[in-house]
């Protein structure tokens, strides 16, 4: 057999292999392109992809340093304004987190534990998170269909559903967590600090 | 003879060229088939799912309970 034959049969082999592996790559080129097909108007496509992204605009609570009175066994510090039984600092507003991407999302909430956070008597210690839309929220922000931490919710340190429809539309993507700590009189004194983190997934 | 001769290294010109365009579409293949199999479409979803993560704090500080301090009364 002549060498150029050789060669024919190995190129036409090779086409026949490009052919075939387009022929299976075809819905990746369409994807990859946006390339339209059956259209005769001259349309121009564009495609805006969908990013998630989330701020939060408050991001910490700082309760300043406090004591449980004498007479009391616990102290109730909330963030709409209420220290009760204590001397530490009001504080009337919680974390604001806002939808600053281009999509609707789910938010989890995690952090510590109490015991671990605030320590003293398990039955006694409370950290508990609420959102909200309304007070420093944005209205429609998480409607009462999505929201599920819409009561005080005991923080369990694991990453706990918050709403299922975080909205992105201006105005309406602020959403207000609110804290709220029972602090029992056998704390161990010292600085305490709890991470919480707002984590966002693109529905 | 003479004609022969250029007509036999005409043909064997014509030869190197065909034998040069087949080595070609072969190259040509071969780059096309690794830059189709480099295309993957599920980089592009990746960035459509990015999840969005953000930390805040909160903190507090707690002093001795004044009877446990024995600074009550």
């Amino acid at each position: 057999m002549k060498s150029i034959n050789v060669f024919m049969v190995v190129a036409v082999i090779f086409v026949l292999f490009a052919v075939v592996n387009l022929i299976i790559h075809f819905d990746d080129v369409i994807k990859l392109t946006g390339f339209s097909t059956g259209s005769d108007t001259g349309t121009a496509n564009v495609t805006i992809m969908s990013q998630a992204s989330i701020q939060f605009t408050a991001n910490t609570i700082d309760w300043g340093i406090g004591r449980v009175n004498e007479t009391e066994t616990s102290a109730l510090l909330v963030t709409n304004g209420t220290v009760k039984e204590g001397n530490w600092t009001e504080v009337s507003t919680g974390l604001l987190l806002q939808n600053d991407g281009n999509t609707n999302v789910s938010i989890t909430l995690t952090s510590t534990v109490a015991d671990s956070f605030i320590g003293g008597d398990a039955g006694t210690n409370l950290y508990q998170l609420l959102v909200s839309d309304t007070g420093a929220g944005e209205a429609n922000s998480c409607d009462t269909a999505h929201l599920i931490m819409d009561t005080f919710t005991e923080v369990d340190g694991t990453a706990q559903s918050a709403c299922t429809n975080f909205s992105y539309y201006d105005a309406q993507d602020l959403i207000e967590i609110d804290v709220l700590l029972r602090i029992p009189e056998d704390a161990t004194p010292g600085l305490k600090s709890a991470t919480l983190t707002a984590t966002a997934t693109p529905l | 003879m003479g004609y022969s001769f250029i007509f036999y290294k005409k043909m064997v010109n014509k030869e190197k060229i065909f034998i040069g365009l087949l080595i070609l579409v072969i190259i040509l293949s071969i780059g096309s088939i690794m830059i189709m199999n480099n295309i993957d479409s599920d980089d592009v979803s990746e960035k459509i799912n990015y999840e969005g993560e953000q930390s805040s704090n909160i903190n507090l500080g707690i002093l001795e309970t004044e009877k446990n301090s024995g600074e009550g009364k």
